[in-house]
Formats: C-alpha cells, sequence, structure tokens
C-alpha cells in the first residue's frame, strides 16, 4: 500500500521536473528582424495583371512572396464557390522580366490535407507564405473540420526549392476550444532569433486580432491577444518600423460607428501592445494590407468605403498613421455599382478585364461570363474588390494581389518612382 | 507519412469512442471476457479506413485530441471490467483478503478522487474558456505555453491533492504536465493536455446530477 502511495509522489517529480526544464529552454524574447530593401534607381512602373487564370470558378484571398531569383509567387484558394469541397490552394509565379504570369498550378487540396492531418477536413481557406530564417518557405492555410469560417484552425507546410514542392502540412495547435477559430491573412515575419511571428485572428463568439509566435519547426511557442473580443478587430497586418516599434492595421467587425481600420503599436518588439485606436481610414469590414517604406512612411491598400468593397485606394502616410492621403484610386466602380443588372454589368466588364489584364483580350468573352456567373444573381451583380495583399521587395518594388470580383486574383506592380511620381501630382482628396 | 502525435492522437479519439460503445446498454453488462472481444474488433473497426478516412479519424475531425484528463477519466470508468478481463483477479483476490473497514475507506478515496477532479475540471473550464473567447484582454490560455507561475500553480494542486489522498486527480494532472512535457499531442499548450470541452461539459453534467441526486436523497 506504502508503494503504491509513492507512485504518485514519483510520476509528479518526473512530469514537473520535465515541465520546468521544458519551460526554462524556451527561447526568451527577441527583436524584429527588419528585412533591408535596396531600392534600385529605374524608371517609373505601374502595370496590371491577372494572377490567375481559371474560368468559372470563383478566387479568392491571394497572398506573394518574393522568390530567391527575384520572381513572384502567388497562393489563392479557388474552388467552385467559397466553402465548396472541391476548393484548393492554386499557385502561379510572376517572372517580372517577362512581365507576365505563369501557368496555374495546385499547391494542396483538401483531400491532401485530410489524408496528411489525419482528421477530417470539410474546406480549405486563406494562404499566406514566410520566409523562414533557413530560406525555405513556409506556408499557412486556414482549414475547417466542421461549421463556418469561424470553426477554423491552421495547417502549415514548408517548401525547400521556393514554392515548386511542398511537405505534408501539419496542425498549428492555437486554441483550447477544440483547436477552433485561428484564422490567417497578414504577412508573417521573422524575430531577430530566427522564430516566425504570424498575424492570426479569431472568430467564434467573438473577434479579436492575435499574434502566434512560431518556432522554426513549426510548433507555437506563444499567442498573444491584440485585442479583445468586444473590438471586433480582424485580419491583422503587421507593419514594422525598427527592430522594436511596429504597427499593427486592422480590420474593423464591430458594430460601434464609426467604422474605421483600428491600430495597435508596440515599442518593444511585440512583448506589450498599446490599446485599439481607430484610424482615420474608412472601413467597411473588410481586410487592409500594408508595408513600411525604408524610410518609415506607411503605405496602405483598402476599401475606402464606409460600405461595400466596390473601390480600392493607395493610401500613404507620412507621420506614422496619424492622417493619409490617397495616392491612387485603384479601383472604382462605386457609381457603376448603381446600375446593377446583368446587361450593364457585363458592358461595363468587358472594358474593366482589358484594363485589367491586356492579354485577355482573346477571351474576353469568357472572361465576361465568368465574371457575370459569379457575381451576379437573380437580383443583381454586386463589385467586389477585396482580400488586398502587398509587399515590398528587396529591390524596393511593390507587389499588391486582391480579389477581383471573385473571379481573378489581380496583380499590380509599381515601384517607388512611380510612387514619388504620383506623390508629386495634386491631390483633390483631403486628408483622412 | 504518420506522425507520433497522430498516433497518439487517434488512439486517443479511438479510445474514446470506444469506451462510450461499451457504456450502452446491451454491451455494457456482458461478460468481462466477451467484452474484450468485441472491444478489440470495434477498435479495429475504429481504425480502418472507411473510403478516405476511418471513424477514428472522421471523428478527430469534430472532437480534435482530447485531454490526458479525459482519457485517465474513460479509463477509470473502465476499470472493473479490464481488471477481470486482463486475468488480474490475484489484485481483487488480495483486495478480498482486506478488511471491509479497509476496502470501503479506499473506495471512499478513490470516488473522492473522481469528483474532485470533476470540480478541477469545471474550475478550469470557468478559468479558460470565457476569457479565451475574448472576454477582456487576459488570455489564460497563454499561460499554457510554458509559464513557469501556471506549471507551479499545477505543482501545488497535484500536491495537495496527493496530500489529500486525491489520486485520480493527482495522477490527472501529473500525467497533463508529463505528456505536454515530451510533446506527446501535437499541441504545445498545457491546458489541452489538462481537459477538453467535451471533458468540461460532462464534467459539468456529471456534478450537477450528483447535487440534484444528493438532494432527492435527503428529502426522501
Amino acid at each position: 500500500m506504502q508503494g503504491k502511495r509513492m507512485l504518485i509522489p514519483g510520476i509528479l517529480l518526473i512530469a514537473f521536473a520535465s515541465a520546468f526544464y521544458k519551460a526554462s529552454s524556451a527561447p526568451v524574447a527577441a527583436s524584429f528582424h527588419v528585412p533591408t530593401v535596396d531600392v534600385t534607381a529605374s524608371p517609373a512602373r505601374f502595370e496590371t495583371h491577372f494572377a490567375s487564370s481559371k474560368t468559372f470558378v470563383q478566387v479568392h484571398a491571394a497572398s506573394v512572396i518574393e522568390l530567391s531569383d527575384g520572381r513572384i509567387r502567388g497562393f489563392w484558394f479557388s474552388g467552385s464557390h467559397e466553402g465548396a469541397e472541391d476548393v484548393a490552394i492554386h499557385s502561379a509565379v510572376f517572372d517580372p522580366l517577362k512581365s507576365q504570369w505563369g501557368s496555374e498550378t495546385v499547391t494542396v487540396t483538401r483531400d491532401q490535407t485530410q489524408h496528411a492531418l489525419h482528421r477530417m477536413i470539410a474546406k480549405l481557406g486563406n494562404p499566406v507564405v514566410g520566409r523562414a530564417a533557413n530560406g525555405s518557405l513556409r506556408m499557412f492555410y486556414v482549414t475547417v473540420s466542421v461549421g463556418g469560417w469561424a470553426g477554423a484552425s491552421i495547417a502549415t507546410m514548408t517548401s525547400n526549392d521556393e514554392g515548386e514542392t511542398w511537405s505534408e502540412p501539419s496542425r498549428l495547435v492555437t486554441s483550447p476550444f477544440i483547436n477552433i477559430s485561428t484564422l490567417v491573412k497578414g504577412t508573417p515575419f521573422l524575430y531577430s532569433d530566427g522564430t516566425m511571428g504570424v498575424p492570426v485572428y479569431h472568430e467564434f463568439i467573438s473577434k479579436f486580432a492575435e499574434m502566434l509566435h512560431i518556432d522554426k519547426n513549426g510548433k507555437v511557442l506563444d499567442k498573444q491577444r491584440l485585442a479583445a473580443g468586444g473590438q471586433g478587430t480582424l485580419q491583422p497586418v503587421m507593419l514594422m518600423q525598427s527592430a522594436q516599434t511596429a504597427q499593427v492595421l486592422m480590420r474593423y467587425a464591430g458594430s460601434a460607428a464609426p467604422s474605421r481600420v483600428v491600430t495597435v503599436s508596440t515599442q518593444d518588439a511585440g512583448q506589450h501592445w498599446s490599446a485599439p485606436v481607430k484610424l482615420d481610414l474608412p472601413n467597411p469590414d473588410a481586410a487592409v494590407t500594408g508595408v513600411t517604406l525604408p524610410d518609415g512612411r506607411m503605405l496602405a491598400v483598402l476599401n475606402d468605403l464606409e460600405r461595400g468593397r466596390a473601390a480600392l485606394s493607395l493610401m500613404l502616410s507620412a507621420d506614422g498613421g496619424k492622417t493619409w492621403r490617397e495616392v491612387q484610386k485603384l479601383e472604382d466602380q462605386v457609381a457603376a455599382s448603381a446600375q446593377f443588372d446583368e446587361a450593364s454589368f457585363s458592358a461595363n466588364v468587358q472594358t474593366l478585364i482589358p484594363q485589367s489584364d491586356a492579354s485577355t483580350t482573346a477571351q474576353l468573352a469568357q472572361y465576361v461570363d465568368s465574371t457575370k456567373r459569379t457575381v451576379c444573381n437573380a437580383d443583381r451583380c454586386r463589385y467586389e474588390f477585396s482580400y488586398p495583399y502587398m509587399i515590398q521587395t528587396q529591390h524596393g518594388d511593390f507587389h499588391l494581389v486582391y480579389t477581383w470580383n471573385r473571379t481573378f486574383i489581380k496583380h499590380i506592380w509599381f515601384n517607388q518612382a512611380w510612387l514619388n511620381q504620383s506623390l508629386e501630382k495634386p491631390t483633390h482628396d483631403a486628408l483622412h | 507519412m504518420m506522425h507520433f502525435t497522430d498516433i497518439t492522437g487517434l488512439a486517443g479519439v479511438a479510445l474514446t469512442l470506444l469506451a462510450l460503445t461499451l457504456r450502452l446498454p446491451g454491451i455494457k453488462r456482458l461478460p468481462a471476457k466477451p467484452k474484450l472481444a468485441l472491444a478489440c474488433v470495434l477498435l479495429i473497426a475504429l481504425v480502418i479506413p472507411f473510403g478516405n478516412l476511418s471513424a477514428a479519424e472522421f471523428m478527430r475531425g469534430v472532437l480534435a485530441d482530447l485531454s490526458v484528463t479525459t482519457l485517465l477519466l474513460l479509463l477509470f470508468a473502465q476499470r472493473e471490467w479490464l481488471v477481470s478481463a486482463l486475468g488480474f483477479n490475484e489484485l481483487s483476490k488480495a483486495r478480498e483478503q482486506g478488511s471491509l473497514l479497509q476496502q470501503e475507506a479506499s473506495a471512499s478515496k478513490v470516488v473522492s478522487g473522481f469528483i474532485q477532479t470533476l470540480i478541477f475540471v469545471v474550475i478550469a473550464a470557468v478559468v479558460l474558456y470565457p476569457f479565451a473567447l475574448g472576454l477582456g484582454m487576459l488570455d489564460p490560455y497563454r499561460w499554457g505555453f510554458g509559464n513557469i507561475g501556471f506549471i507551479a500553480g499545477l505543482l501545488l494542486v497535484a500536491l495537495l491533492a496527493w496530500v489529500r489522498h486525491y489520486t485520480l486527480l493527482a495522477l490527472s494532472v501529473s500525467l497533463a504536465v508529463l505528456a505536454w512535457s515530451v510533446g506527446w499531442y501535437e499541441s504545445n499548450n498545457i491546458w489541452n493536455y489538462l481537459l477538453d470541452p467535451w471533458l468540461a461539459i460532462y464534467a459539468v453534467g456529471a456534478l450537477l446530477k450528483r447535487a440534484v441526486t444528493h438532494r432527492s436523497g435527503r428529502k426522501s
């Protein structure tokens, strides 16, 4: 009896000795790794393309990463409709020398994910990719087993050949509640010790932004809350300013007027975050994206509207996000949205498609039909320019991708010279 | 390739489904040996893929990996027939040789440990879930990623449970912490090893049922 009684403290001793050892060997807080940007002087450039090429599918939630040879690889989800079983993560590569996108390939399917994770997976969503400290690519993408997007978890996998092939996905466990409700949308970033930060968000019962800290093997080291549930923040995007300072922009999904982009900031590499503050940037409960320029100015792309996603703007702030000016209206179909019948819509997109990608002329009718099928229902056709995702390359160029009417992923490539030129033009828009 | 954490996760789900099936009326009262044979057949049926997925894989998508405490309580619930089926009757005989008083005292401690474990689960659920779901800025789930103070708190709970003879609670906490230390599951968070929502729901239900039974017992 005494022997049995002493078994418990034996187990207890081993368990807690191992636990204290594991806890004490966790990495200590590191500073941000700020990517170096060496702007190459070149003539002003602003060009647009469609990154996706499949028709009669719905596409959404694109992201991009610069490859080691300077090309750009894009990822998005594509299938018969959002949430459908046939939705897979697709990819294509943009060659800046040829100024064109290559053919679209499938990176990972629902079946492959289900098989690798050894559990039922009902649908896939948002993919984002970061470059790990060892040079490999690490993808994070959303998976759902039961219910809607609020029931999402994140899967991760790596590629050692710039996204041509990928390891089997594994699961990130980020929540105590059946591991549900962690979604990803923002660009991953590195800490100085080679671990990775991933901006994520929670949607089940309440909505709030969070930051994941991932080790080199893809294990979750920490999860930090950026805003409380009642603050209705989603889809955080990290704008790093220095090794210690950064600002996060977030979509506002709350009900308290006014509907504005919400921000938090840190002065100690993310150990502590300020209270959420609404900026003067309108936000119709839609994703935003942004980057910090080498001189500290901030660029953001967002729907500069209180409602709807029929317009998309490139904005700049030179004072740490306090005030913003519009650099360029990238899309504007607010007026056209008033004529929502199918005939008006078809006539309009017939002109919009070649403007977005000049190479589509041969398939224009097919592209128009595909767009019509995706965004028109019995009542009306709705324009949607959403889920922007922007990066700055090592040489200072900007690559922006976003959902174009749920039918194509649109890509805009512009450079510092074009940005400077645009900023010299007088603006008719009031400062936000 | 199947990872170690897939084997442990699927095993947990399969054993849970098996244990619940064995609690069904008709199966529950089967003699020990046929029950063991049925359990083996059921276990194989749960892990063999039908189409793309096995039943265990399908249910893992719904349930997620189950906490160490859940598995321990399920094992505890199956202990009597398992002891008999696995031929550990010698132990039972040895127990029979002890005094009736000793047996009662021992049974009382085990049952007491069971109730205390359920109470611990409910308290943990109340501390964890509302805040983890967004109530305020404090997120107790974050403590589970190796917070030294949190581990020290669990050590205190385990020690107190041992001192008070709540064996099941001391074992649950210790084994959950040990499983976290060795990376038994995919999760790197102690909370996922300590409890899960299914266990929390069961614990609330079982404690409520017990309270109602006690109350009606007193009245009669």
